[in-house]
């Protein structure tokens, strides 16, 4: 996929779209929505799809920084030096630059599941599926800043404007469905993360690997329905009028497989008009499910109703759905600079039980076999306080040195860790891990070799893992 | 202190790297080939390099398109609009030799030749008016620097000035604006304003030297074609650009920085002024002839096109002194003082309902009887740091409906940081209920009803040396909390409180306070008149009447709004001659604007420290210290000149670095810039590259399908002074352009991506294309050149951080897409459907997919339907009766051209059922809409 012959045949084939150029079969490769180019397709799905264990992925993110040492990194030494300085050979260099006492865990770590790993309070429902879990307990970040950190983590880059993991997976995989986007995002409902759109953009990868953002309330996407009243016998009257003029305007050219792929995306939205309302429409689940999904509480209702949602879209094939748990713009919700009790409770309860529903749902239908869960955060938080020299404080800074993520599902070795941040939490110290590595192992996962799926873009042949990035053997089953 | 740079043996490793180069196409000189032989039906140079290579393969070029299909081709590609149906008919019926030259010298006149243009430059330069990342603060002046393109383009700058501008225009031209503006190529990238001013040093380092990293990426592969900023870590691993060759470019960038720059009159050179006159005298000229032409045409659009008349603008002014202080009572205000009083007046006239009550004692310090900014006879007050106006208390300021407060300002200088208080009652957030602020130049309203405290931010901010008219609207009853200057209601922000907060006004019993609050917060350096305060919202229509009737103000920007509120759909068509007249005339309006005062999101350099060339790119690894210069390979060519040397020391000053830096890329001999601009204007023709990466002529790159041809053509733009519009000429009358695009089936097999050209490529309306080209044939085209973009978003700040989410239909968007602002993640629904890149993103050429996403945007989209039901109206009241005329029309109107028989009986058939729009919206989704052939 490295050699110069294969990069220019993908290129020339996106010359190919622009300019009506013939030869290759595009319209076989355009009958899907999402659906990549023809090298990746003829290289890159074919052997994915042999070596994969996963199929579609559920990404999970926490924006704004989970505190692993008051969630799933236990570190019985912060009860030791509760209320002391960290020791003096940590040189942190901490984004608010306050670095004030050690505080222990804000909440009791209890063992869980036959693995017995630890897990806080703080996730009572998520930590019974500790035996699901691998956890790299070993992250790093180049960046302690939310946006470009957030960037990292989604895109490889802590630059803005590069394709998101879910879009290079829709270019590089293509759709698994005819009738729904092959990437979809849910931001948190109380508003967009740092970062914007371009997190789940499409860089410099085509427009159609995009994450397409989806409302869990009201029309899902843009355009869907007409925004004028129409009637169904209108709406098919256009759609035939337009094929005859469109047929007639192919035929004097002497046909075109970019024409042809324009008039049959017309046939493609028609079914997709139908099949995303279905696809969100959850009358017809027991009222058991809902209640596993915490849709009856209140404080759960809103990503409850998410999570639902998530596990019909992949049951329906949707190669990859993102959820956004925190939006720094709107609020202070995982960065707990100031009071890390009430703002993780807060966030936590929220979350805790809508996802422990799913992964036990996903589990129950067979859908665990093969979908892969990702659960990650842009950093961690710092083990002392944020507050001035001397002073024990009740809010943690951003970590970039050592933080916690985590895979479930398929492909997966449940009930590990991988990875240690040193006896307080702070830096990792053990298997260093970036998001380079985290990416890798996730690609690989679903068949592909991060240095194969790349994209030239001016000068470069890029890839979502830049130029690093290890595969992290220890995590997979 | 003297630095002297380090190397190891330089001159060895120099060899090595000039050898690697020469072996490279692109770093050698472009060689001087012209074709042998004439070919048959060859109209120049470029069709003998083509037909050659055609027959090589045993290909023939194909027929010469039709005259409908050349015009639609042409039209498209040069102004990214459809041709009008005038224009078709004109073109084919003139039997005239050079008609097709005619036609294309006439495009390439237009001022939508500009704009279509400009737009190219802006996905390869990644334009974008606001940061980015977590804060994104919008940039209110970036878009200076899109008009500067359009300025650039429409006037045939000369390529080299065009790149010596871009990169160093406040050092070359530091009086000129024009020039100055330029340089919003350095600082149109993204910036994260955290990272560059929060967290640790480390932090910030590292930060800094990403941004770094992506601006000698934008330089070298914006006009080199090469990719130095991949050298940062280590040597390049294609090229033969060493680590140390992208610190030497990092160092000739190494102070710029970006932000707003003032323009004020004094600093405008002789020149400028001069320029400013000529542009005034053309525009006045134009005047005269838009005129003489409205009194041909003779009906109610005449009086609307006319431009306001010489002597009735004099007259107008005499009376308005009067004028307005009667239509401002003719609304009953609250309270209301003119200012209009002698200089020794020690109290502020009221002449509002609240009498002797409300009349206002002035403060010892502050200047008055400075002339009025609203009416020639009045006079004003001066605002300066701890000057203040304090009425005493009203009984009770008590709101009906709500509040307006309506004054004129005119900032003396830079909007200070920070805020300063303009109008209101309060002290502090706790005990007002109106006041009015200035934020760093823009206006914030901040009102407290029994609800809780509400506030916005006018999305515009004023700059200085010119007189605005603010009004603050609050209706109690919709809660709507709204900013109007100069009679137009500005895109606001939210900054405090929620949307919407209804409910009964507060009242209170403070004084009102004129340049300060209670709390002494100082007013602005400013002069601010005919204030006035009201206990509703005032109506729209009356704040228009008072923005209009300041005598002093010309409310230019909102003369087309205006204009088209009255006309509605028929515009294009109607006016004729006239609306392309004011087309002309609102591109030497931006000529003007850009040659005089404002201010303008440019380089705003500091001097950097010396560079280190950094191990691995990490500032933690410094090692040997290097001087400004370029790279060796680019110029390997003309090596023995050392240009790539700047002969600078490490220490040399910040425009001495940048100033080298421009003239080495644009120095006639660099072998690469004059190839990678020809290779841009064949890709956008042609809709592909002679070199298919046209940032990347690198050995990664791909190598050009016909290299004589480019280097031809890149001796012809060098040696025609870097004259584009002669590249452009060469290429529009080659007989290669000329061909159709009608598939081949025999080229196919031999030549399937058409690298060969025997026949022009078909291709899709890139987005922006397609969204003005629904205007263009619905009507609702708005046609003024350059100025604020529309803001289409709805904005909503949170903390530091904005946020924007487009949206899509509003008169006031109905402009060509190259004047959206730009935001970054600020992604418009519609155009992203179709391919629009993201502004974060160098798009040196754009991606073109076909997905369901874009039937869905151009059946159901509130923008296509809208649009649709526009081009509805305007048949069904224009013309036909019958459903068979109107189809014609429509056809006409769309794709410019009549139905066959066949096309007709099936419109005709599809009319029975259904409505006429469903029908427009057919045609507007057609793949020939949307295809070029």
């Amino acid at each position: 996929m490295s050699t110069e012959s294969s990069h220019f045949s993908r290129r020339d084939l996106l010359g190919g779209l622009a300019t009506g150029a013939t030869g290759i079969a595009l319209a076989s490769l355009l009958q899907r929505d999402g659906l990549p180019d023809a090298e990746a397709r003829s290289l890159q799905a074919e052997r994915a799809s042999a070596s994969a264990k996963a199929k579609r992925v559920i990404h999970i993110f926490f924006q704004g920084g989970l505190s692993q040492v008051d969630s799933f990194d236990y570190k019985p030494d912060l009860e030791r030096f509760h209320g002391k300085e960290i020791p003096a050979d940590e040189k942190p260099d901490v984004f608010g630059k306050k670095i004030g006492l050690v505080h222990r865990p804000f909440w009791k770590f209890r063992r869980y599941g036959e693995s017995g790993l630890w897990a806080s309070d703080l996730f009572p429902h998520l930590a019974r599926h500790v035996d699901e879990f691998a956890f790299v307990h070993s992250m790093t970040s180049p960046s302690g800043n939310h946006t470009p950190a957030t960037y990292v983590a989604n895109c490889g880059f802590n630059e803005i404007g590069y394709p998101a993991m879910g879009a290079w997976l829709s270019y590089g995989l293509g759709s698994l469905s005819d009738d729904l986007p092959s990437f979809i995002v849910f931001a948190d409902q109380r508003g967009l993360p740092a970062g914007g759109a371009n997190l789940w953009g499409n860089g410099f990868l085509p427009a159609r690997s995009q994450g397409v953002l989806f409302q869990s309330k009201g029309s899902p996407i843009a355009n869907l329905a007409s925004s004028r009243e129409i009637s169904d016998s209108t709406s098919r009257a256009r759609l035939a009028l337009l094929e005859k003029i469109n047929r007639r305007h192919l035929e004097a050219r002497g046909g075109s497989d970019a024409l042809s792929a324009r008039m049959k995306a017309y046939e493609l939205s028609a079914r997709m008009q139908l099949s995303v309302p279905q696809a969100l429409d959850v009358d017809g689940e027991s009222e058991e499910t809902k209640t596993l999904y915490g849709l009856d509480r209140a404080e759960t209702s809103q990503f409850g109703r998410v999570c639902l949602l998530t596990r019909r879209l992949v049951e329906r094939d949707v190669r990859f759905v993102q959820l956004w748990s925190g939006a720094t713009l709107a609020q202070p919700t995982w960065d707990s600079h100031g009071n890390l009790e009430k703002d993780h409770w807060r966030e936590a309860v929220r979350i805790d039980r809508p996802l422990a529903g799913l992964i036990s749902d996903l589990r129950r239908r067979g859908l665990l076999d093969d979908t892969l869960l990702v659960f990650s955060t842009e950093f961690g938080r710092t083990p002392f306080t944020e507050v001035e020299k001397g002073k024990l404080g009740s809010g943690r800074d951003h970590n970039q040195a050592g933080f916690t993520t985590w895979l479930a599902g398929a492909g997966v070795r449940g009930g590990t860790s991988y990875g240690k941040t040193d006896s307080l939490g702070f830096r990792s110290v053990e298997n260093v891990a970036t998001a380079h590595d985290f990416h890798a192992t996730i690609l690989h996962l679903l068949g592909i070799d991060h240095e194969e799926l790349t994209y030239y873009h001016n000068g470069f042949e890029r890839r979502l893992t830049n130029v690093h990035g290890e595969v992290i053997h220890d995590v997979l089953a | 202190m003297i630095l002297v740079s380090v190397a190891t043996n330089p001159s060895r490793a120099d060899d090595a790297l000039l050898e690697r180069a020469r072996s490279h196409w692109s770093f050698r000189a472009p060689e001087g080939i012209t074709p042998k032989s004439t070919s048959p039906g060859a109209r120049n140079a470029i069709d003998d390099f083509i037909f050659a290579r055609l027959r090589t393969a045993d290909l023939a070029p194909s027929p010469e398109a039709d005259r409908s299909t050349l015009i639609r081709r042409l039209s498209f590609d040069l102004r990214g609009l459809p041709p009008s149906l005038e224009d078709v008919r004109e073109f084919e019926n003139d039997r005239s030799a050079d008609a097709y030259e005619k036609l294309v010298r006439r495009y390439l006149d237009s001022p939508q030749f500009a704009e279509r243009w400009a737009r190219h430059w802006l996905d390869i330069v990644r334009f974008g008016e606001t940061d980015g990342f977590e804060r994104n603060d919008p940039r209110h002046d970036a878009w200076r620097y899109r008009d500067w393109v359009i300025h650039a383009i429409r006037s045939n700058m000369p390529y080299d000035e065009f790149v010596r501008l871009q990169i160093a225009g406040d050092v070359l031209r530091p009086d000129d604006p024009i020039a100055v503006t330029a340089t919003g190529f350095l600082t149109c990238g993204p910036h994260d304003w955290i990272g560059n001013r929060l967290g640790t040093e480390s932090m910030r380092q590292t930060t800094k030297q990403t941004e770094l990293g992506d601006l000698v990426g934008s330089v070298t592969q914006t006009f080199l074609g090469v990719t130095v900023d991949c050298a940062r870590c280590h040597d390049h691993k294609f090229d033969p650009i060493t680590q140390r060759e992208y610190f030497r470019v990092a160092a000739a960038l190494g102070g710029v920085a970006g932000g707003s720059r003032q323009n004020t009159t004094a600093e405008l050179s002789a020149t400028s002024k001069e320029s400013i006159a000529m542009l005034d005298d053309e525009i006045a000229e134009l005047d005269t002839i838009i005129a003489r032409t409205s009194e041909s045409v003779g009906d109610e659009l005449a009086a609307v096109y006319a431009p306001p008349k010489e002597d009735a603008a004099a007259k107008r002014k005499a009376e308005n002194s009067l004028a307005y202080r009667q239509i401002v009572l003719e609304d009953k205000p609250l309270a209301y003082w003119p200012l209009d009083e002698p200089a020794t007046a020690t109290q502020a006239e009221n002449l509002g309902t609240l009498g002797e009550a409300a009349r206002g004692t002035y403060g010892e310090n502050i200047p008055r009887g400075v002339p009025s900014i609203v009416d020639e006879a009045g006079t004003a007050a001066t605002l300066s740091a701890g000057t203040k106006i304090t009425t005493p208390p009203f009984e009770k300021l008590e709101g009906g409906t709500g509040f307006s407060v309506e004054f004129w300002i005119q900032l003396t200088g830079p909007a200070p940081g920070g805020y300063q208080a303009l109008v209101g009652d309060g002290v502090s957030g706790e005990d007002f209920c109106l006041m009015v602020y200035l934020m760093a130049g823009q206006i914030r309203a901040h009102l407290r009803t029994e609800n809780g405290v509400r506030a916005v931010d006018s999305i515009p901010s004023l700059p200085p040396d010119r007189p605005f008219h603010i009004v603050t609207r609050w209706d109690a009853e919709t809660g709507k909390l709204e900013i109007f200057i100069d009679g137009s209601e500005v895109e606001v922000t939210e900054s405090i409180g929620k949307l919407p907060e209804t409910g009964k006004p507060v009242s209170t019993a403070n004084p009102i306070y004129i340049g300060a609050n209670g709390r002494g917060t100082p007013g602005p350096p400013a002069v601010l008149d005919e204030i006035a305060i009201y206990d509703r919202p005032l109506p729209e229509e009356r704040i228009r009447l008072h923005a209009r009737s300041g005598g002093k103000t010309v409310v230019e920007e909102s003369r087309w709004d205006a204009l088209l509120e009255r006309l509605e759909d028929p515009v294009l068509d109607r006016a004729g001659k006239i609306f392309d007249l004011q087309v002309v005339r609102s591109a030497l309006e931006l000529q003007r604007k850009l040659a005089s005062i404002g201010s303008t999101h440019a380089v705003t350099p500091s001097q950097p420290k010396p560079f280190h060339v950094l191990a691995r790119g990490d500032f933690r690894r410094p090692g040997a210290i290097v001087s400004p210069g370029g790279v060796l390979a680019v110029g390997a060519s003309f090596a023995e000149a050392k240009a790539h040397d700047f002969g600078l020391a490490p220490d040399a000053p910040e425009t001495e670095r940048r100033k080298k830096l421009a003239e080495w890329i644009a120095d006639p001999r660099n072998p690469l810039t004059a190839r990678v601009i020809v290779n841009r204007l064949w890709q956008y023709h042609f809709g592909v590259g002679l070199v298919r990466t046209p940032n990347d002529f690198g050995a990664s790159g791909e190598k050009p399908s016909h290299p004589e041809l480019l280097d031809w053509l890149a001796r012809r733009l060098v040696a025609n002074d870097w004259n584009l519009r002669h590249i452009h000429e060469l290429i529009l009358t080659s007989t290669t352009y000329r061909q159709s695009s009608q598939r081949r089936l025999d080229a196919e097999k031999i030549d399937a991506e058409n690298r060969l050209l025997a026949r022009m490529n078909p291709r899709r309306l890139e987005a922006e294309a397609l969204r003005d080209s629904i205007l263009a044939v619905a009507g609702r085209l708005n046609p003024r050149v350059g100025g604020r973009s529309y803001l289409d978003y709805d904005i909503k700040k949170t903390g530091a951080t904005y946020l924007f989410t487009a949206r899509e239909v509003n008169t006031r968007f109905e402009r060509r897409s190259i004047y959206r602002t730009w935001a970054r993640s600020g992604t418009s629904t519609f155009l992203a459907a179709f391919d629009c890149p993201d502004t974060a993103v160098r798009s040196p050429r754009r991606t073109v997919t076909t997905t369901p996403t874009q039937a869905l945007a151009l059946l159901n989209s509130p923008f296509a339907n809208k649009h649709a039901l526009a081009l509805t109206a305007w048949v069904e009241r224009e013309v036909a009766r019958t459903r068979r005329d109107r189809v014609v029309v429509v056809y006409e109107r769309v794709l410019q051209r009549s139905p066959d028989a066949t096309e007709r009986s099936l419109a005709v058939d599809f009319l029975r059922e259904n409505d006429l729009v469903d029908f427009c919206l057919v045609l507007l989704n057609s793949n020939e809409f949307l295809y070029v052939d």
